[in-house]
């Protein structure tokens, strides 16, 4: 079984969509904040389940300086230590940018600057507008095309290549 | 419906988690703990 390490609620309503969508059975652990540590601390405790084989630690890009991400997630592996199934993805920049990328063909999704002010005002145009939330974020997951989202988006495609994978 | 976290499944991971440092209310909000039902998520 799978573990997957979210930023928060709307992340963890995106993630169980898609692993529904694809009859992936997963647990999904909620990180608070943005501190390595509390990250280490879930990587340390769900790894004692004999029942995961794999750890996939989603951390946003968001506005910052991806070496400054990469970085932060070194200090993270370096702490884990010997434990060797934790797949580290940068979401670029933000669940949102996924999106972008499957549900209106955004070829560019992982450069948008700004993916949450972009997909509102793409909502807008149809009368709706984005709430960040684990209802609103699971059914935009049923929403999306998978395949336009693997095509435009580099992160998403090692996401779901990682989780189709054993 | 009352469980002793002692004695339910989710024990091994919220004692690990315990021991890195954090708290039983980071634990619960994390979803390491305090799901109703036994087959969350599984």
């Amino acid at each position: 079984m799978i573990a997957i390490i979210v930023e928060g609620v709307s992340g963890r309503g995106f993630v169980e969509g898609i692993v529904d969508r694809l009859k992936i059975t997963c647990r999904v652990r909620l990180m608070r904040g943005n501190r390595p540590n509390k990250a280490v601390r879930l990587i340390k405790s769900v790894s004692v389940l004999r029942e995961i084989n794999k750890i996939i630690c989603l951390k946003g890009l968001h506005a910052q300086d991806e070496n400054k991400i990469r970085d932060k997630i070194r200090r993270i592996m370096e702490e884990i230590g010997e434990i060797n199934k934790v797949y580290p993805i940068v979401v670029k920049k933000s669940i949102e940018s996924w999106v972008l990328a499957g549900l209106y063909n955004k070829r560019d999704a992982e450069k948008i600057a700004d993916p949450i002010r972009e997909l509102n005002t793409l909502l807008m145009r149809e009368g709706r507008y984005y709430i960040k939330s684990y209802d609103f974020s699971r059914r935009l997951a049923e929403m999306i095309d998978l395949n336009k989202a693997m095509r435009n988006s580099h992160s998403f495609r090692k996401f779901i290549n990682l989780l189709k994978t054993r | 419906m009352v469980r002793r976290l002692s004695e339910s499944r989710e024990i091994e991971e919220v004692r690990r988690f315990l021991e890195e440092g954090d708290i039983l209310g980071e634990a619960w909000y994390s979803d390491i703990m305090g799901h109703l039902n036994d087959s969350y998520n599984s």
